[in-house]
């Protein structure tokens, strides 16, 4: 196999795109419409005592769990059902949806919310608003006795004797914080009813969760509910549950109201009160033998899931499982724990648990090093997984490992030896880098098990071959590589081929467009049944070709004692990210990143450009900008003013080096790159922070403001200097 | 929920509108209309009938006579910072304020108007021993900017009052520092910002203006350290700035808000002093002209 296919090609969807002209929900308009409002607890915890529902005027509706048909259920189906549609009496968290306000106007609207938020009367409940409180069962527990959604274990050797024998044991403690998506299209839907079905046009990532979630709170059956996903203006993640929320709400209000209904969240509800990236704490012991060989490793990880458990049990298993990051050591212990508090729930964010676990790994990683007295890249080679490894969770790497090879391409590439050296410690210059991997495609057994992906490609009457699928374009180019990948094994233009059903009632489920899964999973479903037509296109009429997820066969998973092959192959990556701090105002410029992945074999350069650019800004941001602050169960940051995300001025362009490695049961050899091109980001950064302070990076975001109290103490060899550079730093190009 | 906006034709037009009925006055409506705004397809929640002023010609004009500069209140920032005589110091906190689409509506009116802690440009107005001038039907007057703001949100302008113009003294100054400390580096409101701006005479400073923004309820100004440090020499500075620097953070106040922190703030504060007394006046330079004018090197 060569890699032609690499070769950028024009994203088909770019060009509506740039020019504004993708009708996107809000430009679409649908006759005869109703807008709604949710209408928001105004309390973080308590109990409803007394609604006091105000009168309506004429051809407003006022619908709320009350109105959940027989048969149905006031929850919204994810993985438990435990988030209500409706907030019935117990209220979990401030903006907890309670009802939801229809109307013809929508300054009518804006009116009626504030009276009926304002009407309801709450008995309030101590909160607890953040990790500490919700594990110290602050105000009593919210979910069961201790408060905990998924409290896990996984081991590996015999960490109990190992970590009791060390000659040494190194402790250290990370956090990370909340992260909003700001994605630029908010959360939209209509929803309608045609022929009789409940249908929902709906901008969001898996339009089968939503028909899974509807048809529940509906009790209907799912063929009888039609979701329609609409041009999508991002996700990462964000649109992966959180629209069940939304589209539940509107469907109730359906069986009450025969006319379409909109709801589409204005930008600061949505700041406030859509999914979030967990937070988390995660506590390490490493065991040290005499030779100071890591032989050891206790873990315990603990994410922030908020007030309900949506997909925090998947996303603290990926967050375990990143805990070791690329090493490997013989023995080691994970404890993982997803902790509810009265924040709005946690859902799935890029990366999906990895790059906390990853973040404080390779942070701990440089911080050994520091105690040891060694370079942080000298130690980490001496553990990095290899072919044949064992993981964590004891299964195998199967693939070959490029690791050594990335990591010197970088360190040259960097200059990063003569620059550790040169710039010293505590001087106000930095350079860090981080090794990491990310496992393609749902954890353990959820792809064979779960999803059990499903595609279909029809031969058309016209000879054009179209896509059955359900994974759709989020903004990460999969309109593009699927028609590439279909195309390449028929021998046509890209062109040719027709992705443009996005209809529940049309296309077969091919699992969720998340976990770095559309081209790693689906796209190789799509080779396969390719395949199958290839030397067909020529014969008359139409009919179709259908390929089902086959599990590879040395794969093994065991959910009950999470062990086995976690995934079925890593995309793997070494990040490097240089800084410069002000010593007056601690702020910091990024003067150079550089990036290396093994993504398998990329479909599409120019999209996975797009992946490892954005994913690192949005990464840096992660690391350095985005706060949110929790008082008393409200977000401080619910504006764009104050909740920073990066502009284009904030970072430097990234360099980047793809690694072909192709991969067998990948489409041409690809792997996930959605996600992996996010998690190596912020470690490296708080490394390079950590060089140019001299100090230890214990939690991120490293705003000014933690930079200046790390700063702070008699002994900081950075508060003593003061600029004397006069040049602005040189901004990196991008060279491929 | 006004539904009243008035469009007037002329400056006095505008003035009886604001007399006879209250008017709020809309300029470039950038922080107006972000305070009231609702979600998407409702009106601003604003009480009171507003009045245009953006597009009167009396107040958008940006003017400089020999030894002062006229800037209309309704001037844009993207014009205020064309203008050849704009100080360098105006024009930096400009390059540094919002973005260049909120620059090219929004206004200095406006910035007063809005009376925030964190307004940019009132920060280095103050620095530039700038005055206001504020008209009614019936009356002009001209006072300094530090009578203007009282409070975060609150002025001393006239219920039947608008800004006119704010008037900059010129050809002075030989030096300035400005720094912003920004949530991030573009289209970020200010955590804090130093504005200084002088003159040396031979070795000693002749004059010096310093304004700390975003760390008290307004702009921090002081005539009385202001006035110890005119005719100091470089030595005079070095034996004075510990007290200096210990008066300037006896006069702000700084909070802990959504974007800072009140430590920060003072350390921050305290830092960029420090900056400016040790490294920035620039006795030690002999009068070229592009090492007069600085920000921080970085950024
Ligand atoms: C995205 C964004 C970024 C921003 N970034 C910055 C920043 O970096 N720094 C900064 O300082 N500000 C910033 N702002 C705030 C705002 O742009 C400035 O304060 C601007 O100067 C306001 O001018 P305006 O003409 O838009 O004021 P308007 O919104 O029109 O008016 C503001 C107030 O002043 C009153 N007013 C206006 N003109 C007059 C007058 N002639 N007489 C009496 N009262 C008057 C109005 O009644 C109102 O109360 C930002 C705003 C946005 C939306």
């Amino acid at each position: 196999m060569d890699n032609a296919i690499s070769r950028e090609v024009e994203r088909v969807d770019a060009r509506a795109k740039a020019r504004g002209e993708t009708p996107y929900l809000a430009d679409r308009i649908f006759e005869n419409r109703l807008y709604a409002r949710v209408v928001r607890a105004r309390v973080p915890r308590g109990t409803i005592v007394n609604r006091n529902t105000p009168s309506l005027p004429p051809e407003y509706h006022y619908i709320t769990a009350a109105d959940v048909p027989a048969g149905g259920k006031n929850c919204v189906r994810m993985i438990k059902d435990d988030w209500p549609v409706f907030a019935e009496t117990e209220i979990r968290y401030y903006g907890e949806p309670i009802g939801l306000l229809v109307g013809p106007d929508r300054q009518g609207l804006a009116e009626l919310l504030e009276q009926f938020e304002a009407a309801v009367e709450y008995r309030k409940r101590e909160a607890a608003v953040n990790l500490e409180e919700g594990l110290r069962l602050k105000g009593g527990p919210i979910h069961g006795e201790d408060n905990l959604f998924a409290d896990l274990h996984t081991s590996k050797g015999d960490p109990e004797r190992t970590l009791a024998e060390a000659a040494r044991i190194i402790e250290r403690e990370f956090h990370t914080g909340h992260q909003e998506h700001v994605y630029i299209e908010p959360q939209a839907l209509v929803g309608t009813r045609e022929d009789g079905k409940v249908t929902i046009y709906i901008s969001t990532q898996c339009p089968f969760y939503v028909r899974k979630a509807v048809a529940t709170t509906l009790g209907v059956a799912a063929e009888d509910v039609v979701i329609v996903q609409t041009p999508t203006g991002g996700g990462f993640g964000g649109k992966e549950h959180y629209p069940d929320v939304l589209a539940t709400a509107v469907a109730v209000a359906l069986t009450k109201i025969n006319r379409p209904i909109e709801l589409i969240l204005d930008r600061m509800e949505d700041l406030e009160f859509t999914s979030k990236r967990h937070p988390s704490r995660v506590r390490y012991r490493v065991g040290l033998d005499e030779s100071d060989n890591i032989v050891a490793l206790d873990v315990d990880m603990v994410l922030e899931a908020g007030a309900y458990e949506s997909s925090s049990r998947v996303v603290l298993q990926r967050g375990m499982f990143s805990s070791n990051s690329v090493y490997e050591f013989p023995n080691v212990r994970v404890h993982g724990r997803a902790v509810a508090t009265n924040n709005v729930p946690a859902d799935a964010f890029r990366g999906f648990g990895a790059p906390q676990g990853l973040f404080a790994a390779e942070m701990l990683m440089s911080q050994v090093a520091r105690e040891l007295g060694v370079e942080d890249v000298e130690l980490k080679q001496r553990y990095l997984l290899r072919q044949g490894s064992t993981t964590l969770t004891n299964g195998r790497i199967h693939e070959e490992v490029k690791l050594p090879e990335m990591l010197n391409h970088i360190l040259n590439e960097s200059g990063y030896r003569r620059k550790r050296s040169e710039y010293g410690a505590g001087n106000g210059r930095g350079i860090g880098i981080s090794l990491f991997k990310h496992g393609s495609a749902f954890t353990g057994n959820g792809e064979p098990e779960i999803i059990k992906a499903r595609v279909r490609i029809r031969k058309r009457a016209d000879g054009r071959p179209e896509l059955l699928v359900a994974n759709v374009e989020i903004g990460q180019g999969v309109l593009t590589t699927f028609r590439k990948i279909v195309a390449r094994v028929l021998d046509i233009p890209y062109t040719e081929v027709v992705y443009s059903n996005h209809n529940t009632a049309q296309v077969p489920d091919s699992g969720p467009t998340c976990a770095s899964r559309s081209v790693a999973i689906v796209g190789y479903l799509l080779q396969q049944a390719a395949e199958k037509l290839k030397g067909r296109l020529q014969e008359p009429g139409e009919f179709e070709v259908e390929q089902v997820y086959e599990h590879p066969a040395h794969l093994h998973w065991d959910a009950e004692t999470l062990t086995g092959d976690a995934y079925p192959a890593y995309s793997w990556g070494v990040n490097c990210v240089e800084v410069e701090v002000d010593p007056l105002t601690y702020e910091v410029t990024v003067t150079g990143v550089w990036t290396a992945y093994d993504i398998g074999r990329a479909i599409d350069e120019g999209v996975v450009r797009g992946q490892i650019v954005g994913g690192a800004i949005q990464a840096l941001g992660y690391a350095g900008l985005e706060k949110l602050q929790n008082s008393e169960g409200r977000f401080l940051q619910h504006t764009m003013a104050d909740y920073c995300i990066p502009t284009s001025l904030d970072f430097p362009s990234v360099r980047y080096t793809l690694f072909d490695n192709p991969y067998q049961y990948g489409p041409f050899g690809a792997k996930g790159a959605g996600e992996v091109v996010f998690d190596g980001i912020a470690p490296a950064f708080g490394a390079a922070v950590q060089q140019a302070l001299d100090r230890e990076v214990a939690h991120i975001p490293l705003t000014p403001e933690y930079l200046s109290e790390l700063a702070d103490g008699t002994d900081s060899a950075f508060h003593a200097q003061r600029p004397a550079r006069t040049a602005d730093a040189e901004p990196a190009t991008t060279t491929p | 929920m006004s539904r009243d906006w008035i469009h007037p034709r002329s400056l006095q037009e505008a003035l009886a509108v604001r007399a006879e009925r209250g008017a709020v006055p809309l300029s470039g409506a950038t922080d107006l209309l972000v305070r009231h705004r609702g979600v998407a397809g409702t009106l601003p929640s604003l009480n009171a009938p507003i009045v245009w002023i953006g597009h009167l010609q009396e107040l958008t004009a940006v003017t400089a006579d020999e030894d002062e500069l006229r800037i209309g209140a309704a001037a844009v920032y993207t014009d205020i910072a064309a203008h050849p005589r704009t100080p360098a110091i105006l024009r930096q906190t400009i390059a540094e304020l919002a973005a260049p689409a909120i620059r090219n509506v929004a206004t200095v009116g406006g910035n007063i108007g809005n009376a925030s802690p964190a307004a940019d440009a009132v920060c280095t107005l103050y620095a530039l021993d700038a005055e206001v001038e504020l008209a009614s039907v019936t009356a002009s007057r001209r006072v300094p900017i530090a009578e203007v703001i009282t409070g975060p949100g609150q002025t001393t302008i006239g219920d039947d009052e608008l800004i006119t113009a704010v008037y900059l003294p010129l050809g002075q100054d030989e030096f300035w520092f400005y720094r912003k400390v920004g949530t991030r580096r573009a289209n970020a409101l200010s955590k804090l910002a130093l504005a200084a701006r002088g003159r040396l005479d031979g070795r000693r400073l002749a004059d010096i203006g310093v304004a700390l923004g975003a760390v008290a309820p307004t702009v921090v100004r002081s005539g009385e350290l202001e006035h110890r440090m005119r005719g100091a020499a470089a030595d005079d500075i070095a034996v004075m700035r510990d007290e200096l620097i210990a008066g300037y953070l006896a006069l702000v106040n700084p909070i802990d808000d959504q974007r800072s922190t009140r430590r920060y703030r003072l350390r921050v504060t305290e830092n960029l002093l420090s900056e400016l007394f040790d490294r920035r006046l620039p006795f030690s330079l002999e009068g070229s002209a592009e090492h007069r004018g600085s920000r921080s090197p970085r950024r």
